[in-house]
């Protein structure tokens, strides 16, 4: 069977992260791993973060990222700068939940470093708040720095994991469907003009569908196995933040980017 | 209207060319595309390569075009058939 781990925050230290660099599983879920009124008060302050973008539905996330910058570095960099006093905002007076990443990672590799990427004196976006709007769904994608952030110092990690954080969720929709099945560059023939890629592609693959998130459950993943998510359908939206972990195993050193 | 094409690079040819196997077609454009084109690049936004165009060689221009899905922005077709276009990778990063 080819499912993801779910254990509550509490049972952490006998999680082993591993199974996930080591392709096991496709995904641990972490449940109740940020306060959930904490995620109440970042989820309120991202409503008034731009009021009118945000009643409009104009509003798509906070902070850059990476992938839609690909050849790009300098505006990416300067968003990204943006981006830091931004979320300094959003989580005054409360714990920051990319601390808190970084924190309980960090416990799950002692004899790894875990920082923000930086390249020339420029820090990396730190992570991505994304606002999805009933009706939207992610099509099926990988993410995979080593190809498509060529550009980036940080395209030479050894592996990259993804982390997503729960805020808020919709009444119903938005489930993360995974595949399994990694992304290799002979795929690209099954790419759709915009973004992702056409089901044809994953017809004959196990699935692996996660849904029933809370706000405050964390997912982490293997972003090169084919993933999507499906469409929104409550009227509430659904708030995540992501991020990425790029290990580099012969430095021990882990750096974090969006 | 600038007439696009998208597919997958197949074969370089030389360090500003290439063929294309043709997947998608703009709807509206003026011009017919057949499912192989050969391609001459005005300009690139590939990720990785260099933007000066006297930096690329016919080797290195392999990592980017081979199997690659490109969007290919026509400027024009030459007498001979070849197409000149600004070429670039497109797609951002989703969930």
């Amino acid at each position: 069977m080819w499912e993801p781990l779910v254990v509550n925050y509490s049972q952490l230290d006998k999680v082993s992260f591993e199974s996930i660099l080591s392709e096991k599983i496709p995904a641990i879920v972490i449940r109740n791993f940020y306060d959930k009124k904490n995620c109440q008060t970042i989820a309120s302050r991202i409503k008034n973060y731009n009021h009118s973008d945000f009643q409009n539905g104009k509003l798509k996330h906070i902070g850059p990222y990476l992938m839609s910058n690909t050849t790009n570095k300098k505006k990416y960099f300067e968003d990204a700068k943006d981006a830091q006093r931004e979320f300094e905002k959003i989580f005054d007076g409360i714990k920051n939940p990319i601390t808190h990443i970084y924190e309980s990672i960090g416990d799950k590799f002692p004899d790894h470093s875990i920082s923000l990427a930086r390249e020339f004196k420029n820090d990396y976006s730190p992570a991505i708040i994304r606002i999805h709007e009933k009706g939207k769904s992610i099509p099926i994608h990988k993410d995979n720095v080593r190809y498509e952030g060529k550009e980036y110092a940080l395209s030479d990690v050894d592996h990259q994991i993804s982390c997503i954080l729960h805020l808020q969720e919709s009444e119903s929709g938005g489930d993360l469907v995974m595949y399994n099945k990694q992304w290799k560059k002979q795929d690209e023939r099954f790419r759709n003009i915009d973004f992702g890629y056409t089901s044809r592609l994953i017809d004959s693959s196990q699935v692996c569908k996660m849904s029933n998130f809370n706000a405050g459950d964390l997912v982490v993943m293997n972003p090169n196995y084919y993933h999507k998510v499906t469409e929104i359908t409550g009227n509430t939206p659904r708030f995540t933040l992501g991020m990425f972990l790029g290990f580099y195993r012969k430095n021990c050193k882990i750096v974090t980017w969006a | 209207m600038t007439d696009i094409i998208w597919g997958n690079g197949s074969k370089v040819l030389s360090a500003n060319s290439f063929l294309l196997n043709v997947t998608h077609r703009k709807q509206g454009n003026k011009q017919d595309y057949s499912d192989s084109e050969k391609i001459i690049m005005t300009s690139a936004d590939l990720p990785g390569l260099p933007q000066n165009q006297s930096d690329w060689d016919e080797e290195s221009l392999k990592t980017y075009i081979i199997d690659a899905f490109l969007k290919c922005e026509i400027e024009q077709r030459d007498e001979s058939g070849v197409i000149l276009a600004k070429v670039s990778h497109s797609g951002a990063g989703g969930y």
